[in-house]
Order: C-alpha cells, then sequence, then structure tokens
C-alpha cells in the first residue's frame, strides 16, 4: 500500500480524514441501526452518531487554522452541540478528549496520535455515570491500547491506526460475550460498530483508499463551505387578527404544520407566534391575511449556532474545550440574552413525539416542546436553543426517552440558566413529572415532586418487530407485536388488546388505579376506542382513559398509576 | 356578667354551619342568595343542600348567587343590638365574595348605639364555620368583644382547608378559580386538588385518579402535629366521607371530628362530587 501521508499528519488532513470518516459512517449507519438488541423499529446508533460526526465535520471546515489543535477543537465543539443520542454524546465525549490531547499541536504524529485515542477513551468514561462493558466504550479504549503499544513500538502514523482499527474490529466482535443481551439477541454493539467505521474510515482516508472530498485549497476556502441551511429561521411575530372571534386552536394547528418549535399564546385579537422554519415568507404571507403583523423578527439559525459557538470558545478560554457558556462581561448571556425571563415561576421544556403528545405537555403548561423526530433523538443544541428561549431564568427539562438523557445533561453544562433534568425516560413519565409540576414552587422543590411523580408511573409499550428474534424467552417473528417494559420483553402477539392486557398485567395493574392508552400515528382513533372499551370490560372499574398521543412507530404507549 | 353583656356572633350561610350547631350557640346566619333563572332562593332558608344538588344536576343553565344585601345585615344587627352591645360579625374572604363589604356598610348605621367588629375570615365554608363556632363558645365564657375578636384574628391562620372537585368548570365559571386557572384545559382526566390560602383559591397538584386525590387528602392531614378540630366537608359524595374518615381514624380522636355538607351557595362554585378537610390547629386560648 503506497502510503500518501508523511510522518505527520496536519489539520488539513485531519479535517479531510474526519469527513471521509463522516461518508464512511454514513454510508454504514442504517446497518448499524439494524443491530439493534431489541427487533424494534427505532433503532438509530448509526443515524445519531453519523449525524454527530457530521455536526463535528461541518465545524472543523471552518477551524481556525490549519494546526491539528484547532481542527480537533472545532470538531470538538461541533460534536458537543450536535450530539444525538448516548451514543452521540459518547462520541462527542471522545473527541473532546482527543481535541484536548491535541491542544496546542501544529501536527500529530504516531505518539500524539495515540495519547490523543488514549485521552478520548479516558474523556468518554467519564462521561458515563455508569460504564458497561461490551459498549462503545471497551472498544475505544481497546483501540486506544493498541495503538498506544504500536507508538512505542515504534510504528509510524499510519501503522498506529491501522492497529487500533484491528483492535477496534476485534473489540467488536467481542462484545457478545461481554453483553449477554447482544449474545442473546445475535448482534454486536451498536455503538461500538459506529466507532470501528469512523476509525476506518478514518484510516482508510489517511492511507489513501478513499477518495475523500478534494482538499480544502487554503484557509479562506476552509472558513466559507457553501454548507446548504441546516437549521432554517428562527420566525417570530405578533398578530393582531382582523375582525373578532380568537379561534386560538385553528391558527396554533396551521403554525404547527409549518415548521418545528412552534408556539402560539394569545389572547382577545393578539397572537403571538414562534416558529422554527425553512420558510418564513410563507408563514408571514399567510399570518398576514388573517391580520396586521408585528415585532417581526427573522434569525437565521446558522448564524445563532456560530454564536454559540464563538461564545463557548470566549468563554473556554485557553483550555480548548467547550466549557459552560458565561456571561459577559455586563452580566447577560453572550448571546442576546434568553428571552423575556419572567422572575420566580420555573419554565418547562420536554421532548416529545406526537402532536398528541406535543399537545398534552402543552396543556400541562409546557411552554417548549421539543421534536423528537421518528426515533427521539434531537440534538444537545436542540435542547440547548430550546432552554435559552424558555421565558425564565429556571428551567426543568423533561427527556423523555432513555437516550436523550445524555444530552440532556450536557445542556446543564452549556447553559447559564438554573437546569434542573428530570429523568423521565419516555413520554408517559414525562406527562407524570409535567402533571406534577406546581406553578408557585421554586425549582428544587418542582424537581423533587417531579422526579417523585415519575417513579409512580409504569409504562409499557406497543411496536412491531422489525425482524424475527430471539429475545427474553420469547420467539418473535417478524411483523408480530411486542409488549415492552422498561428495556424489557413482556408480551408477544398478533392481537392488539392482547398484547396490551398482558403487558398490563407485567405491569402490575391490579394494583393502579387509572390506566391510560396513548395510541400513536400507526393506529386510528376507533380501533384505539374499541381497544379501551374491550380492556374496559377485562379491568374492572380502572379508569382507561384513551389519548391521541401520535407518536411514531409506537402503537401504544400505556401507563399504569 | 349579664346576657346584655355576652358577645353575639353573626355569620353567612357560606360557613356550611350544621343549622343545629349554629342554633346550640347562638350564631346569627345571614343567608346569602342562589338564583337558578328567574327564582331566587335564600342559602338554607329556601332551599336544602340536597334540594340545590339535585337541582343543579338537572338543570342546562348555571345557577348566580349573590351577597345578602345591606338592608338584610341591618335587620339582623338591629334585632342582635336590642340584646347586646357586642357584636362580632365574620364572614366569608372578601376575595370570594361581596358579603364582608355589605357586612361592613351595614354597621355604619349603629355606631353610637352598639360595638360591632366586622371580620374578613379569609376563609370559607366549614373553615369559616369552626371559627365561629369557636368564637361563639368563647363568648359564652364570658369573654369580650376585644378578647373574642383577637382570638379569631389568631385562629384564622391555623385554619387550613384542602379539597378536591370533580370538575374546575364550576369554579370557573363562577369567577372564583383564581391561581387554580393553572390546572384548567388539560387535555388529561385529571381531579384537581386545592387549597383556599390568602383568602383564595389555588392549586395543590393534579392527580390522575379519585383515589390519589383522597390519598393526598389523608396526607394533608398527616401534616398537622397537633389538631384542636377538624372537619370533613362533602357535596354530593357521603360514601367518601365514610372512606375519609375510616383513614383519618389513627391521626384524630373521633370527638374531634366534625362532617358538614357544602351548602348552595358555595356548591354553586364548587359543583357536586367535592370533597375537603378543614383542620384547625390548636393555638393557646
Amino acid at each position: 500500500m503506497s502510503k500518501h501521508l508523511a510522518e505527520r499528519c496536519d489539520g488539513l488532513r485531519l479535517c479531510r480524514g474526519l469527513s471521509d470518516a463522516a461518508a464512511w459512517l454514513d454510508g454504514q449507519a442504517a446497518e448499524i441501526n439494524a443491530l439493534n438488541v431489541f427487533p424494534v423499529p427505532d433503532g438509530d446508533t448509526g443515524t445519531n452518531m453519523s449525524l454527530t460526526l457530521q455536526a463535528a465535520v461541518r465545524q472543523a471546515i471552518a477551524a481556525d487554522d490549519n494546526s491539528v489543535a484547532a481542527v480537533a477543537k472545532a470538531a470538538a465543539q461541533g460534536a458537543l452541540l450536535g450530539a444525538r443520542g448516548n451514543s452521540g454524546v459518547i462520541l462527542s465525549q471522545f473527541l473532546r478528549g482527543i481535541a484536548r490531547s491535541l491542544e496546542k499541536q501544529p501536527d500529530c504524529g504516531p505518539a500524539e496520535l495515540a495519547q490523543a485515542l488514549a485521552l478520548g477513551s479516558a474523556t468518554a468514561h467519564k462521561a458515563v455515570i455508569r460504564p458497561v462493558e461490551g459498549t462503545m466504550l471497551t472498544v475505544g479504549r481497546d483501540a486506544a491500547q493498541a495503538a498506544l503499544t504500536a507508538a512505542e513500538d515504534g510504528a509510524d502514523l499510519l501503522a498506529v491506526l491501522e492497529a487500533a482499527v484491528a483492535a477496534a474490529r476485534a473489540s467488536v466482535a467481542r462484545t457478545p460475550s461481554l453483553l449477554p443481551v447482544l449474545r442473546q439477541a445475535g448482534v454486536v454493539d451498536a455503538g461500538g460498530q459506529g466507532l470501528l467505521c469512523l476509525l476506518e474510515g478514518l484510516y482508510r482516508s489517511l492511507s489513501g483508499e478513499l477518495a475523500g472530498q478534494p482538499a480544502p485549497e487554503g484557509k479562506e476556502a476552509a472558513a466559507e463551505p457553501a454548507a446548504p441551511l441546516q437549521y432554517g429561521y428562527c420566525t417570530e411575530f405578533l398578530l393582531r387578527l382582523r375582525g373578532r372571534g380568537l379561534d386560538l386552536e385553528a391558527i396554533r394547528a396551521q403554525v404547527v404544520g409549518m415548521g418545528d418549535s412552534a408556539l402560539v399564546v394569545g389572547e382577545n385579537d393578539v397572537v403571538r407566534v414562534h416558529l422554527h422554519t425553512f420558510h418564513p415568507g410563507l408563514v408571514l404571507e399567510w399570518a398576514g391575511g388573517l391580520g396586521t403583523l408585528h415585532q417581526i423578527k427573522i434569525d437565521n439559525m446558522q448564524d445563532q449556532h456560530q454564536d454559540i459557538l464563538l461564545a463557548q470558545a470566549r468563554a473556554s478560554g485557553q483550555s480548548g474545550m467547550a466549557g459552560p457558556v458565561e456571561p459577559g462581561a455586563d452580566g447577560r448571556p453572550p448571546h442576546g440574552g434568553a428571552g423575556a425571563a419572567v422572575a420566580g415561576q420555573p419554565a418547562m421544556v420536554a421532548v416529545a413525539a406526537g402532536e398528541g403528545f406535543a399537545s398534552i405537555f402543552r396543556s400541562l403548561g409546557v411552554g417548549t416542546v421539543v421534536p423528537g423526530g421518528q426515533t427521539m433523538n434531537p440534538s444537545t443544541e436542540d435542547l440547548l436553543r430550546a432552554v435559552r428561549e424558555a421565558p425564565a431564568r429556571q428551567v426543568l427539562l423533561l427527556p423523555n426517552n432513555g437516550n436523550i438523557l445524555l444530552a440532556a445533561r450536557q445542556v446543564q453544562l452549556l447553559t447559564d440558566k438554573q437546569l434542573a433534568v428530570i429523568p423521565t425516560q419516555d413520554m408517559a413519565q414525562g406527562v407524570a413529572a409535567a402533571l406534577a409540576f406546581q406553578p408557585g414552587a421554586d425549582l428544587a422543590a418542582n424537581a423533587r415532586t417531579m422526579e417523585r411523580a415519575l417513579c409512580a408511573v409504569r409504562t409499557g409499550e406497543v411496536t412491531a418487530a422489525v425482524r424475527a428474534a430471539r429475545l427474553d424467552g420469547f420467539e418473535v417473528g417478524p411483523g408480530e407485536l411486542l409488549g415492552l417494559v422498561g428495556g424489557q420483553l413482556v408480551a408477544v402477539g398478533g392481537d392488539q388488546v392482547d398484547v396490551v392486557r398482558r403487558m398490563l398485567e407485567k405491569m402490575g395493574v391490579e394494583r393502579g388505579q387509572v390506566v391510560t392508552l396513548y395510541y400513536g400515528a400507526e393506529v386510528d382513533a376507533g380501533q384505539a376506542q374499541s381497544t379501551a372499551a374491550l380492556l374496559r370490560a377485562r379491568l374492572g372499574d380502572r379508569e382507561v382513559e384513551v389519548v391521541s398521543g401520535g407518536q411514531p412507530l409506537y402503537h401504544y404507549v400505556v401507563s399504569v398509576e | 356578667m349579664g346576657t346584655m353583656g355576652t358577645v353575639r356572633i353573626v355569620t353567612d350561610s357560606t360557613a356550611d354551619l350544621p343549622p343545629q350547631l349554629a342554633a346550640e350557640l347562638g350564631i346569627t346566619v345571614v343567608p346569602l342568595q342562589v338564583v337558578f333563572d328567574a327564582d331566587v332562593y335564600r342559602d338554607g332558608v329556601d332551599i336544602t343542600s340536597d334540594e340545590f344538588y339535585r337541582r343543579l344536576a338537572e338543570s342546562a343553565a348555571l345557577p348566580k348567587t349573590s351577597q345578602p344585601s345591606i338592608g338584610a345585615f341591618e335587620e339582623e344587627f338591629e334585632r342582635l343590638c336590642r340584646e347586646t352591645d357586642s357584636i362580632l360579625s365574620i364572614h366569608i374572604s372578601s376575595s370570594l365574595s361581596g358579603t364582608y363589604n355589605s357586612a361592613l356598610l351595614a354597621r355604619d348605621r349603629f355606631r353610637n348605639r352598639c360595638n360591632i367588629e366586622v371580620l374578613d375570615s379569609r376563609l370559607v365554608s366549614m373553615g369559616l364555620g369552626l371559627v365561629a363556632a369557636d368564637c361563639a363558645r368563647l363568648a359564652r365564657q364570658g369573654a369580650d368583644l376585644r378578647a373574642v375578636t383577637h382570638f379569631a384574628k389568631r385562629m384564622i391562620p391555623n385554619v387550613h382547608i384542602h379539597f378536591v372537585v370533580e370538575t374546575l368548570d364550576y369554579l370557573q365559571r363562577g369567577g372564583r378559580i383564581g391561581r387554580a386557572q393553572a390546572f384548567v384545559g388539560s387535555l388529561l382526566n385529571i381531579k384537581p386538588v386545592l387549597k383556599i390560602e390568602e383568602g383564595e383559591v389555588r392549586p395543590v397538584e393534579k392527580v390522575r385518579s379519585r383515589a390519589k386525590a383522597l390519598d393526598r387528602l389523608v396526607e394533608f392531614v398527616e401534616l398537622f402535629p397537633d389538631i384542636r378540630e377538624l372537619c370533613v366537608i362533602y357535596s354530593t359524595t357521603p360514601d367518601d366521607v365514610e372512606l375519609i374518615l375510616k383513614r383519618i381514624e389513627p391521626l384524630v380522636p373521633r370527638e374531634r371530628i366534625l362532617t358538614g355538607q357544602i351548602g348552595p351557595v358555595v356548591g354553586t362554585h364548587t359543583g357536586p362530587g367535592v370533597l375537603g378537610i378543614v383542620v384547625s390547629q390548636g393555638i393557646e386560648a
């Protein structure tokens, strides 16, 4: 193999390497998604890691200069904000460790690379409260160790990386022996496979195997990527309605259909609208037909994103790490201000997928609903933006999915607001937590009551298997309905009512008083009602409430309280 | 001390005082009005609680309530002034009704004839009722107007009310929902747990079931280490009263527990299915 690389790698090569690695990982994302232990349709580790890496690359391309230090630092900052899912957050911590190790370095040789991988691995381990063997952490550590050994033995840069890749590959293959669920499901660890792909892609790029993007010609070229708009426009305005009769619900329904993070508040004939959309013109055009527009504000969210990064860079000073955003000299947050902060009452931010759930959260007083997407994977930045836009200095964040928890905790480090993360694992817990919110109480008191409330809820989820599997003692055929409680398969079958009923039994429904059936986008209202009616007949005098959740992929989310 | 000196207690029908108790303690109860379409009923005089809730269930339109006229107070003060020269007139929270204002204005005519203290209890239903009753007892023991008034002012902050409503509709349509407005609009079936604080209705917690709401009421009782008197109030569900009584039996001696039905005027604003607990904490006499 002819080596296209000199002994040391500079920032430009590293940048290209990361970019090629991102493309390589993206190509395998779907396969990695399918490595989900559960045969459920929302495996998204591949997508999440790929998107996280792409966010890293976007920033790396815009790095201050061509040193590996600058590129690695930019990549780490991009990943920090762009991290999606737990795997994305862990990946961002790998990059953070690598960036810290390469601080002040103009370029990178075999020893520096090995040390960077080692610090990356150590930093990633620290991000997880209870590190588990047989995951991305194991693979990263094994790769780093092999790299260190190779560097000590005098290998050159490419050989060190090669050793890291080989060790990663072997480590991934071993993950089923370390994690019983993997062995049972007959898959390797998805996060580990993702990390392997990243290292593989990096190696193939640096060794000349991959045809990467043309090397950036100079700093100027690197600084001006012709990136398509990633974020859209943050659009806000006041609408003074023409004529009487404020139909807030109709207006809200229309706005919600035109973008994300919609907020519609109205009284008498004045409506305040806030929305993230790619077509602010269309929104204003429509709204203008209903009355007059005032206090119009449109921001390019890509610019806002750059501002956040800039502020972080300033705040973290020489360390090269993305630290918490500090208030500016005048005490105000560096980016524009945190909106109309209302003293006293904390605000709630929740992640939700499905218009029904979003409406429920809003009706319970959640000011900002972050769209979860198909697989509940908002980025750290999506969460950070929502927290910043919340009209209060104290914010309670409900991640509503186990896979969003790490990203939520990252936001605590990135915001200057007082943020409490309520560790809700699913949207039903989120509902219970939001219900427990008390307008008169402060942040700490609310955090306590909300956490207590989510402990009183048991949640089950019903979806259809995407493949055959043997799991938790069940034989699953593709397309069969699965009842899942707390990460465990408890019921399998072909009939909705039957699966829900058996799942409820496993959830201890005899000890509960209220059953709530949130039906998803896959189920129509009539079906849901008849399922509920049949359940009521079986469950005696328990209340069975049927509500539209509108969630993707999961026919039912069921809670017992 | 002759009967001419005994302080007489006046309150209003929102105190939901059981009629026998009011009679026994010599408490004058000035009725508010409930208006169903064109029919005007004096609370507790022209319509009983049971009749009211029956009519409420059958009526499409919501009844309205109105405070006693100044004249109604003047009549009672006039009558009492012939028997005593000291009157304590204690009423439903001024944030919930204009009754207190009517009493204040009525007092003006009696400035030179009679000492009348008018007090805003910041309470309602048997919260107000327990205060009126204890004041009457104290008056019977010979306390003068200043002492009774002073006692009432010390007792009021130690009376606490938590209650559960079936629906917030009645509070909302009657305009007394206060900060509990925050609980309106939930897309889920919730039972609101509410309280009276600083004279108005305030939210405590939203729960998903009636059973949980009852749990909360029991937990409310458990908050108090020293309970002088406790009253369970209800509108249309006496069975729930039994459930609650059973559960608080270990906490409060039976002789300190009363029960009372929420009358038509308060009932107009809270609706059927209400259950509540009034706790009166001990204070030194």
